[in-house]
């Protein structure tokens, strides 16, 4: 990283290691995070939930409960309207299957029934034990493949052998593709559940003001407007009258991006309880059980390639365990078979993608939505591919991918398109050539992967646009209210660099204030990488607005065109001559003036240019802007143990632009040691519906001792419509790492891992195998 | 039972019960919720204090065997607006993004420094084994302790 | 906003908290009170205190914590005996310059416990007595024939050999006071351990070899194998193989033709006994590699 001793990287901090403009709080432990805040009068709340991974609720008896000193409120399906609620609501309604509290059936172990609010937390957890339910226990599925057989017991009624969705992608005439290939192979492959495992769990307090009938709900979220819109459409309440405020949040990795019935639990139990804010929070042992996982998925391919290496058709099923309800499954879903296009310039693709219900705990978003299991899957897949053929994998992507000003065969429409450049970057930094099929006498190999990332989606709503407002006061300093939620990728500085670059002040004049419903414009929310994109550039136009109020004032009392003015480094300056007109500081003080006296609000929106998915088929240009990397790995297998050691992970990274350099670096790391982890040890393990290692012993997290040596690689592509060339970056590096590991270990040692993850027990069984064969 | 602690360089004297663990008294008693509690199984490192000089899980500390001890919080870090070296270096080197492991990720750094002013990555890396990172900042947090330390000798 | 907290939430149950000063009247208080349990560093303890009362099971009524005993804490080197106190943190012991030659494997074990944090906090005498982590340190203590004190009754400290204490079901009604270990210049010793990935965490499987060299060949070598959750094992057909073996390179893979089949038939897996095989190898295979050096 750049030496930024030399450089004053407050003036135009765009492309500048600029420190979080929250991160003095967070070093010094001041800030406070949802759990460490108390209010007044506050009350605890727990979950009732079922015991049961199916069953029918016959009778609901809270008596015992009430009379429990010290509880003050319950409330149960009852308390409600009971309206549904769901994720993906705009474009597939019929997946909107999960009511706030569950009052007719459950559908997984965990499942929520309703809540308790006491004067603290033991009295709520010994109250919900008095909570009498009483049951009619059905017969149970917990297997994706058994659930779609029409023996399996139907979970939700308004679907067939519980497939909750379908989603076909079908182009071109593959079967006719596949007899034209030299070479045709089919392979399956096994991804498992996993979980996000943020540091701080779910929490959040609920405030009911009785006299305003307004809700106020502090939460530690990534999208409270979407928690918003929830709340409004299962209370049937208006809007303004619902304040979700976002906290300082421990984390969020896609599983604080949807409502939640704790939050509607925070929310109703305050109102029963007579205004008292209620205060709910996850155990860990919750936070593994019953918040949200990754959709399981089995993966079969069958594709075919020329001897010249042109890939010809790929073709293919996807089963992902969608769990008990429907949370963020179409998007995942249409992650894991889409995306291919992205990356291959394919004309004959046909995957089926089926999420299947089952019972066990929902699955949902999670960093990489579903390119994680595809991109091991295809990635994988694709190597194997170029070994049928003898081609080198390199050259076999570089002959397919896809380019610069395209348009794929699904109609995404790709501007920037970095992904050659990123291959070329990646080859040369990792030394390809001359480790590539040359370090078997050591066990050790050389892998690649390569994905495309959304950088700026429309998947929920009919508009996804985000706001921003600028606001500046007398004395020069600066609002900048944005609905984009932080959560720690930093976000609040980047779009803070926007807003002082645009601007053209120093940024320690920024404050800014993010994800407050009743004060920020609406934002979707802090998931696929969106936010730089999209928010970034509803923040240039806010600055934009307010760099033009002000430059029409001084134009005026200057008599000078506005057109010719602009803001730079503190100062307002004439572009044609380059001269000084005045200070940044004493053009505020004529703004607010007695002549001029206008208050500078700056407004920005920015809604990214895309047409809608048809979900029948998979068409439709689904971001306004494409992200492209190259990931190698390269590894060393011990034959002993079937350890494998990462020796080092190069990634190259299409970003556009990097708007805070060592933020994108960061959020590249933790992407590739997320991956990491998920490769070789992350799994959540269940059993009859019960998540068996609920708890950081036994669910394994990469620590400080597992990081290997890593090099990120910039590819700055300029995108055309991101703010200063800016896409972004978030989730896409893990989505190439298992692949090129797995990949890598073919080259050490010649055997395919399939199934993740790579535990040293399955490496040993493929050698053996492998020997076995051998002879 | 009364017990006598200096904590963060100050003379405290507590009332327990008996059944407080260190991090209730910290959190709860004298409401100093710069130290997190994430896993309540000794596991995440969220919770980490200095006692007597080592790293410590305030969550499995029980409050009344800190009689006599010296403990450190991350409020004891910084005074007044002047950040510690360690502190400083996690800002400059982007270690950190959510900053809910911070707190611990900075006692364990702060420890090892103390005991060990001129560590190596490897030891480095080992000290802070008990501190997990959801975000991974990981690679990042080495440097910051790195340069600290340069900083610091 | 304003922080007032009222009506906190109780992590543990109501206990009563002991802090003697003196072995004596821990001892005491120990047979004296009713439904009471002994605190070390806590690492277990504590954990499960929290646990039982989430899970609404009663605890004990009564807690000593052995954190105030000086006498219980360091180590100490005195002729060619190593005494361990029983408070003596693993981080004390990993970073001891006692540890030479037949002692240094004591490091080894040491270093892979838990995590940085772990270690400062737990001793030696809770990871023996707990059961719980029981695959790092039982297997060295009994092939270093390590000797456990204890307060014994009316005070009378008593003796017993690790190997005793582990192998025949470790019960015991006193408290720990230390563990002696000789300093054997001419002996040898390797530590192995595995486990299910590449995350840090209680081992699958761990392996100690220790042996006396005489006359450059293998003598009184003990075999010790340990899984979670049971007893640790002696392999003796290995130990009667091994003894009298010179400390040449083949040894180390015709060790692998004369082990114990029926112990490993006890093993859960295949990669349990793969790797127990591995570690076989590896161990003998460290330990020829320092008798030659010698």
């Amino acid at each position: 990283m750049e030496d930024n001793r030399n450089i004053n990287i407050f003036l135009n901090p765009v492309g500048k290691n600029v420190p979080r403009i929250d991160g003095r709080g967070l070093v010094t432990g001041q800030t406070k995070f949802t759990y460490d805040i108390n209010l007044p009068n506050m009350l605890y709340g727990k979950m009732i939930r079922s015991p049961h991974p199916h069953a029918i609720i016959k009778n609901i008896d809270t008596s015992k409960a009430e009379k429990l000193t010290g509880v003050k409120a319950i409330v149960t399906a009852a308390d409600t309207h009971k309206i549904k609620f769901g994720s993906n609501e705009f474009f597939f309604p019929h997946t909107v299957d999960q009511m706030p509290f569950e009052s007719e059936k459950v559908r997984y172990i965990g499942d929520e029934i309703g809540a308790v609010a006491a004067i603290n937390e033991e009295t709520a957890v010994e109250a919900v034990k008095l909570i009498d339910v009483e049951y009619e226990i059905l017969p149970a599925v917990f297997d994706a493949q058994e659930a779609m057989k029409p023996s399996a017991p139907s979970i939700h009624s308004h679907v067939r052998n519980n497939i909750g969705l379908i989603l076909p992608v079908n182009f071109g005439n593959c079967e006719r593709a596949l007899r034209e290939s030299d070479y045709v192979r089919e392979d399956i492959f096994y991804s498992q559940s996993a979980v996000h495992a943020c540091m701080e769990p779910h929490v959040c307090i609920g405030q009911w003001e009785e006299f305003s009938k307004k809700i106020t709900l502090w939460i530690s979220h990534q999208a409270p407007f979407k928690v918003r819109e929830a709340l409004a459409k299962c209370l049937k309440m208006e809007l303004n009258n619902i304040r979700v405020i976002k906290m300082a949040s421990g984390g969020g990795f896609g599983g604080k991006l949807e409502m939640l019935p704790m939050d509607f639990a925070a929310c109703l139990l305050s109102k029963k309880a007579s205004g008292l804010p209620v205060k709910m929070c996850y155990t860990r042992e919750e936070e593994f059980s019953f918040s949200r996982r990754k959709h399981n998925m089995i993966y079969k391919l069958k594709s075919g390639v020329k001897k010249d290496g042109t890939l010809m058709a790929v073709t293919g099923e996807v089963i992902a365990d969608g769990g008990a309800y429907c949370s963020y499954g179409p998007t995942v879903l249409a992650a894991a078979t889409m995306r291919i296009f992205m990356v291959y310039n394919i004309k004959n693709l046909k995957i089926s993608g089926y999420r299947v219900y089952t019972n066990t705990p929902i699955s949902g978003a999670i960093r990489g939505f579903g390119g994680v299991q595809s991109g091991f899957s295809i990635e994988s897949h694709m190597d194997m591919l170029a070994d049928g053929i003898e081609m080198d994998p390199i050259e076999f992507r570089l002959k397919n991918i896809t380019g610069p000003n395209m348009v794929t065969t699904n109609k995404m429409i790709i501007s920037s398109n970095g992904l050659r450049e990123c291959i070329e970057k990646v080859t040369e930094a990792s030394g390809w050539k001359k480790k590539y099929r040359k370090q078997s006498n050591l066990c050790r190999g050389i892998g690649i992967g390569i994905a495309a990332d959304v950088m700026g989606s429309k998947m929920y709503k009919s508009h996804e646009s985000a706001g921003s407002i600028i606001k500046i006061e007398e004395d020069g300093s600066v609002y900048l209210f944005t609905g984009a939620a932080d959560t720690g990728q930093g976000s609040n500085t980047v779009l803070s660099q926007i807003a002082a670059h645009e601007l053209g002040v120093d940024f320690n004049r920024i404050k800014c204030t993010s994800a407050d419903t009743e004060i920020t414009p609406f934002d979707t929310g802090s998931f696929a990488s969106r936010v730089t994109f999209i928010s970034g550039n509803a923040t240039l136009n806010a600055a934009k607005d307010a760099k033009k109020q002000i430059l029409e004032i001084v134009a005026d009392e200057h008599k000078l065109d506005a057109e010719i003015l602009d803001i730079q480094a503190e100062e307002v300056i004439n572009k044609d001559s380059g001269s000084v007109v005045m200070s940044f500081s004493k053009a505020l003080e004529l703004c607010y003036s007695f002549n001029y006296g206008k208050q500078i609000i700056g407004r920005g929106s920015y809604n990214p240019k895309t047409t809608p998915i048809d979900f029948r088929t998979g068409e439709g240009n689904v971001s306004g802007s494409y992200g492209f990397e190259a990931q190698v790995a390269e590894v060393e297998v011990n034959k002993d143990t079937g350890e494998i050691s990462v020796l080092k992970l190069w990634d190259a990274h299409d970003i556009g632009k990097a708007i805070n350099p060592q933020s994108v670096e960061g959020q590249i790391e933790g992407s590739l040691i997320m991956g990491l982890g998920y490769t070789f040890f992350e799994d959540l393990k269940m059993q009859n519906g019960k998540v068996m290692n609920s708890n950081f012993t036994n669910y394994k997290v990469p620590r400080s001792v597992n990081i290997p040596k890593m090099e990120s690689i910039f590819i700055e592509t300029k995108d055309p419509q991101g703010p200063y060339g800016a896409k972004g970056m978030g989730e896409a590096a893990l989505l190439p790492t298992a692949a090129a590991i797995a990949n890598a270990v073919f080259d050490a040692v010649g055997i395919r891992l399939k199934e993740l993850p790579f535990t040293p027990d399955k490496v040993i069984k493929a050698l053996k195998e492998q020997e076995l064969n051998d002879i | 039972m009364r017990i006598k602690l200096t904590l963060n360089s100050k003379q405290q004297e507590l009332d327990l019960n008996g059944n407080e663990t260190l991090l209730e008294v910290i959190r709860d008693h004298l409401k100093l919720t710069g130290t997190k509690s994430s896993c309540d199984e000794a596991e995440c490192g969220s919770c980490t204090v200095i006692i007597n000089g080592r790293s410590a899980l305030s969550c499995i500390t029980m409050a009344c065997d800190c009689d006599g001890a010296s403990v450190e919080t991350i409020e004891g870090l910084s005074s007044g607006d002047e950040l510690h070296p360690i502190q400083q270096a996690f800002l400059d080197k982007g270690a950190v993004q959510c900053g809910f492991c911070t707190p611990g990720m900075i006692m364990s750094s702060k420890a090892l420094l103390d005991n060990n002013p001129k560590p190596s990555h490897e030891e480095i890396k080992r000290s802070l084994d008990g501190n997990l990172c959801r975000c991974a900042c990981y690679q990042k947090i080495f440097e910051a302790v790195d340069t600290a330390a340069k900083k610091m000798a | 906003m304003l922080y007032v907290f009222e009506n906190y939430n109780m992590l543990i149950n109501p206990i009563k908290f002991y802090r003697p000063k003196t072995v004596k009247e821990a001892a005491e208080l120990y047979s004296s009170l009713e439904s009471v349990k002994l605190l070390a560093g806590g690492t277990f303890v504590v954990n499960n205190l929290k646990a039982s009362k989430r899970a609404g099971r009663k605890t004990n009524a009564n807690l000593i914590s052995l954190k105030g005993i000086d006498a219980l804490k360091g180590l100490v080197l005195s002729k060619d005996v190593l005494t361990i106190n029983s408070m003596a943190t693993i981080t004390e012991i990993f970073e001891s310059s006692y540890l030479k030659d037949n002692l240094s494997v004591l490091k080894n074990a040491c270093s892979t416990i838990g995590t940085t944090q772990i270690r400062n906090m737990a001793t030696i005498g809770g990871n023996i007595a707990c059961r719980y982590t029981w695959t790092e340190l039982p297997a060295v203590l009994i092939a270093l024939e390590a000797t456990l004190n204890f307060t014994g009754k009316n005070n009378k400290p008593q003796s017993i050999s690790a190997e005793e204490f582990f192998l025949n079901s470790a019960k015991t009604e006193d408290i720990l006071t230390s563990i002696t270990i000789k300093h054997k210049p001419g002996s040898s010793c390797s530590y192995q351990r595995f486990t299910k990935s590449s995350a840090i965490g209680i081992p699958l499987g761990a392996l100690c070899i220790r042996t006396d060299l005489r006359s450059g060949s293998f003598s009184n070598t003990k075999v010790v194998l340990n899984t979670t959750n049971s007893f640790p094992q002696r392999d003796r057909m290995l130990e009667e193989f091994l003894n009298g073996q010179k400390a040449s390179d083949g040894v180390a893979e015709s060790s692998l033709n004369n082990i114990d089949n029926d112990l490993f038939e006890k093993f859960i897996n295949d990669y349990q006994k793969h790797m127990f095989k591995i570690s076989i190898k590896n161990a003998v295979k460290q330990i020829i590699k320092g008798l030659k050096v010698k």
